[in-house]
């Protein structure tokens, strides 16, 4: 049997992973999805397989998910983000009811059933406030880098209270606390716990049940994971590592895995 | 200085129902596309209404909201009267 690969052209990130024909991950891959989606899944995928040390003749099945998953020419399927975070989550953890997905332009809570199915979900409300890009923005406001938003937080000694979440306005809100004097490392905390409060939100409105499942970009960020860990209690899940980026690049591959075996057994 | 939308607090947001129909969120193409088709997946009868923005405290808000191309649209849906039969998959 042959490999198979997962795509999840993200807004921000494009990711793959490559499974062998055990589901075990071989190889993965993530770059910036830039303005040409459909090349930047191509790319992901190519790096995934050479991660994995095959050829594009070593892969059987391709399924692509995510905002720019109908630009890409070369996958079999499609299948939407919600879907795929569900099979990614429950491949990585099993007990995963409640599936809460912070990238760098959604929010989204999904509630999962026994059977993996999508129960019920929320997303954020179309506007810029509550995402990933709102972090983003206030950093590069205090002259900071993306990566260094995690570090900045962590490093944060005194409550700043920020309760916005738009990213339009955070230029503004970044000017009115220095203004007064806070320091860029507790703007930062502010701002992260100010998304986190807005991520609860979201999930109690879907009647969130645990085992609870973090993913997305943002949960790179300790600060982050530990706010919402000690908000949800225990059942709390979060995927080692970069791992946390790939979940719908992985649930995508779970799926293929599924398809390749059904064709074969045909 | 400029008045920024900030609360002293996040408020509960409840569900917003009329006769059934639940108020879920609001958003535009592609992804409005995306999220009507997993609801209609789901079992769901769907209502899309657009988003004036009358109800944002902040001008800067409708002007953001009125920028996009084909609207901002909220989102409701009701469990079809043949009932709930559908899961996304």
């Amino acid at each position: 049997m042959k490999c198979v690969a997962g795509i999840d052209v993200g807004s921000t990130y494009t990711k793959s992973v490559v499974f062998n024909p055990a589901g075990d991950i071989i190889g993965k891959a993530m770059l910036s999805t830039g303005f040409r989606l459909g090349e930047a899944a191509r790319k992901a995928c190519d790096k995934a397989m050479e991660d994995a040390e095959i050829g594009q003749e070593d892969v059987g099945y391709v399924i692509s998910t995510g905002y720019g998953r109908h630009q890409v020419d070369f996958g079999d399927v499609t299948v939407t983000a919600l879907t795929a975070a569900a099979r990614g989550a429950h491949w990585l953890f099993p007990e995963t009811r409640t599936v809460l997905d912070i990238g760098g332009q959604t929010m989204k809570a999904t509630k999962l059933d026994e059977n993996i199915k999508v129960k019920s979900f929320r997303l954020n409300d179309k506007c810029a406030a509550g995402t990933g890009a709102f972090l983003e923005k206030t950093a590069r406001y205090m002259s900071y880098e993306t990566e260094e938003i995690g570090d900045l937080a962590a490093s944060s000694n005194e409550e700043v209270d920020i309760s916005g979440v738009c990213a339009v306005f955070a230029e503004s809100e970044v000017i009115n606390q220095l203004s007064i004097g806070s320091a860029p490392s507790d703007i930062m905390h502010g701002a992260m716990l100010s998304l986190m409060a807005r991520s609860l939100q979201l999930m109690r409105r879907i009647k969130m049940e645990p085992e609870y499942t973090l993913i997305g970009g943002i949960m790179r960020f300790p600060t982050m994971v530990e706010s919402l860990t000690e908000k949800l209690g225990d059942g709390v899940n979060v995927p080692e590592g970069d791992l946390v980026q790939y979940v719908g690049a992985i649930g995508a591959a779970t799926l293929a895995m599924q398809r390749i075996e059904k064709l074969r057994a045909q | 200085m400029m008045r920024l939308p900030v609360t002293t607090a996040q408020p509960e947001v409840p569900d917003t129902a009329i006769d059934g129909w639940v108020k879920q969120f609001s958003a535009s193409d592609p992804r409005l596309s995306e999220m009507v088709g997993v609801f209609q997946s789901m079992g769901k009868e769907i209502k899309l209404e657009r988003e004036c923005g009358d109800n944002l405290l902040f001008e800067e808000c409708k002007a953001c909201m009125e920028s996009h191309p084909s609207g901002v649209w909220s989102i409701w849906t009701r469990d079809s009267p043949e009932g709930n039969s559908g899961n996304e998959s």
